[in-house]
Formats: C-alpha cells, structure tokens, sequence
C-alpha cells in the first residue's frame, strides 16, 4: 500500500469515528442545548422555584395589560398557556401574535416573573403593502 | 429608505463596520501582496 | 495521479486573466447592491428598515460557511496528496472565512439589538458561529505555531477537517432546537419567505461577496506564493 493510500485510509477512519463520537455526545445534550422551553413542556418539566430557565411563546391576543411599567401578558403554544409578569420596557418586535422569549423564574406555580423579555421574529419578510394585501384577500398564514 | 428612523443607527454601524472591514482587510492584502512581490527583485 | 490542473503555475495563469474581471463585476454588484438594499427597497412589515441589516449579515454568514466548507475540502488535499495548490490556497481562505464569520457576528448583534432585544443570547445558532471563529483562529494558530510550515499545515488541516461537524450544526441549529434566531427563508421546499423585491438586494450582495471572495483568495495565495518563493531563495544563499 502507498503511504498516500494509508494516509488517506487512517483519515476517513478517523473522521467516521469522530463523526459517531459527536453524534452520542450531541444526542446526551440535547437537552441542554435548548434555548427555551414551550409552556407545554414547561408544565411537564418539575421546575424548583427560583430556576432560572427561559419559555417562548406566542403572545395571546388581547392578553397585554400595562399598568406604568408594570406588564403582564399571556403566552402560548396552541397548548398550553402561561402569564407572564414583566417590569420594563418591552422591545419593538414586542406585538400580540407574535413570538417572544422571556427569561426570568416561575413565582407562583403558573406565573412567570420575567426579567428580559426578547423578541422574536419568523423568516417571512415581504413590504408592508404586500402584506396588508394579503390579509385583505384572507390570504394570511399566520406564521404558526 | 427613510431617514427618521429609530433603526438609522444600527443600519449605519452594521453597513459601516461591513464596508470599513472589507477595505481594510482588502489593503492590508494589497499592501503584503506589494511587500512580498518588491522582495523579490 | 498526475492531473497537470492541479499544479500552482495553471491556477496562477488563469487567475491572471479572470482578476480584472472579478474587479469589475465586485465593484459592480457592490454598488447596485448597497443602491438597491439601502435605497430602493421597500422597509418590511414586521421590522421595519431594521431588515435591510439583512442584506450585509446573511451573506456574510454565507460566505463564512462557503469559506470554511472550501478550506475543509483542501485540507483533505493537503493531508493526503501533498497538494502544494491546495495548501496556497486554504492558507489564503482562511483568514478571509474569519473576516466574514466576524461580519456575520458584528451586523447580526447590531441586528439583534433593535429586533430582540439583546446583542447577543446564547441559542444554539449565534453560539454554533462563534465556534466557527474559533476554528478559523485555531486553523491560524496551529498553522503558524511550527516553525517548519509543512509541520504546521498538518496539524491544521487536521483541524479544518474536524471542525466540518459544526457546518451542518450551524445549518440546522435553528430546525433542531428551539433558538431565538429564525429558521432559514431561502431553503424551505416551498416558495421562500422574501418577497422578491428583497430578494433582489439580497442576491445582489451575495454576487459581490462572492466576487470579493474570489478577488482576496486569488491576491493572497499570489502573497503567499510569492513569500514562498523568497523562502527558497534564502535558503539557497
């Protein structure tokens, strides 16, 4: 066998290897690797109080109430839903219908006291005539 | 575009920083692309 | 295999010729592309102008992943046929794949900020990135930490090709995970999810990416063949 041969056989062994190696080890993480958690997974998750964790959702429509700094809102995943309780400035992205992730801890077992609420936005971009067009039409898909 | 709005900043820092980068990094190249090729004589 | 393509001096010939003409067309697209994606294109529904952030940051993201998925492939050239071409030339693509993955972090968190919230979360898709900063610079730092340049290349390149696991990450972290950042708009099997009048400045850029691309790696694997060269001269004397 040629040594070019050899090298080149010794390097797609390593390679396969270290392939199925970061394969077990990513499916051991998975887990962990989550940026946030559903409301549905959340209630399925035994959460200590005070665990700082993240959930996303859908924020509810009609759902928003501001009393001076003081927000509360609702989330969802079409499943389940959560309040969510919110001191500060929301940011721009912040709209109902629309997804965001918040991060802070569970107060009471189905209030979550958020301390960054961040704003999430979908792939679609389109002009907004466009899309004002297409929701006239009842063209609309909602994102979700 | 329009230029009230509240995004001017970031829009500007990101297309700055994009263009000041690229012609740096193209100058730089230039400039050792220049020093390596007068060497040579 | 003694394919007569592969050897320096044919790259060096027909890059010669294709140079002044990947200047043009890069300064080219570089202007319709900075026009139309700052001035004639429609702001979007939901972001406002803050989208037209997208036209510099996605393509850089592009080519950042283009880049190292090039470097990759040469490193297994390196690694096992010796290529003295394909070692010039992933020793040239690296540090341009740094320069893009940089672009993709620095416009993405100036992206961020207006849209999420925050310069920077740590989901799987921003973190997976920064790691393939990581790798370019450990790419360098082993290329460079030898003192016999052929010991070094060795080690890198074993490095690139290792590194090609976070490729397909960085891809489908957003599919896999739950992250802040989006999915993808552009490789959905339906139509995709940019309206075309944001999809011209989007392909505009990407061309002048491309041809900047092509017009740095053709200048520094000349640097780089030239330093070479100077290298033998001295050893000789």
């Amino acid at each position: 066998m040629k040594p070019k041969h050899q090298r080149l056989l010794t390097l797609c062994a390593g390679l396969i290897g270290l392939g199925i190696a970061i394969f077990l080890i990513s499916i051991a993480f998975r887990d962990n690797l989550v940026f946030f958690y559903t409301p549905s997974e959340l209630s399925k998750k035994t959460i200590h109080p005070q665990q700082h964790l993240r959930v996303g959702g859908i924020v509810v429509t009609n759902s928003v109430t501001h009393d001076r700094d003081n927000v509360t809102f609702e989330i969802t995943d079409d499943i389940k839903t959560l309040k969510v309780a919110y001191i500060g400035l929301l940011p721009d992205l912040f709209r109902e219908g629309q997804g965001v992730v918040v991060e802070g801890h569970l107060s009471e077992p189905d209030v979550f006291q958020a301390e960054t609420v961040l704003g999430k936005h979908d792939e679609t971009y389109m002009p907004k005539d466009v899309a004002d067009r297409l929701k006239e039409k009842g063209l609309w898909r909602d994102a979700r | 575009m329009t230029f009230d709005t509240p995004y001017l900043f970031y829009i500007l820092c990101a297309y700055g920083f994009t263009i000041f980068s690229l012609i740096l990094f193209l100058g730089w190249s230039y400039l050792e692309w220049k020093r390596s090729s007068t060497d040579e004589t | 295999m003694k394919v007569t393509w592969v050897k320096p001096r044919y790259f060096f010939e027909v890059s010669k010729v294709l140079f002044p003409i990947f200047i043009g067309l890069g300064v080219f697209f570089f202007a319709v592309g900075l026009y139309t994606a700052l001035l004639t294109s429609p702001p979007d529904y939901q972001q406002g102008d803050a989208m037209r952030i997208m036209y510099v940051h996605v393509p850089a993201s592009w080519m950042a992943l283009f880049a190292y998925a090039l470097l990759a492939f040469l490193s297994f050239f390196v690694l096992v046929w010796r290529s003295p071409l394909a070692e010039l030339l992933a020793v040239s693509i690296a540090p341009i794949g740094a320069l893009f993955t940089v672009l993709s972090l620095v416009t993405g968190s100036l992206w961020g900020k207006p849209m999420w919230g925050a310069y920077w979360v740590w989901d799987a898709r921003l973190t997976s990135v920064l790691v393939l900063l990581f790798l370019y610079s450990g790419y360098w730092a082993l290329y460079k930490a030898y003192t016999h340049t052929d010991q070094g290349i060795r080690a890198a390149s074993l490095l690139a090709l290792v590194g090609v696991i976070n490729l397909p990450i960085i891809k489908w972290s957003v599919n896999w995970w739950n992250t802040l950042h989006q999915p993808a708009s552009l490789t959905k099997l339906s139509a995709p999810s940019i309206h075309p009048s944001m999809l011209l400045p989007l392909g505009l850029m990407t061309a002048a990416y491309i041809f900047y691309f092509f017009i740095l790696l053709i200048l520094r694997a000349r640097t780089e063949l030239n330093k070479r060269k100077l290298l033998i001269q001295e050893s000789l004397t």
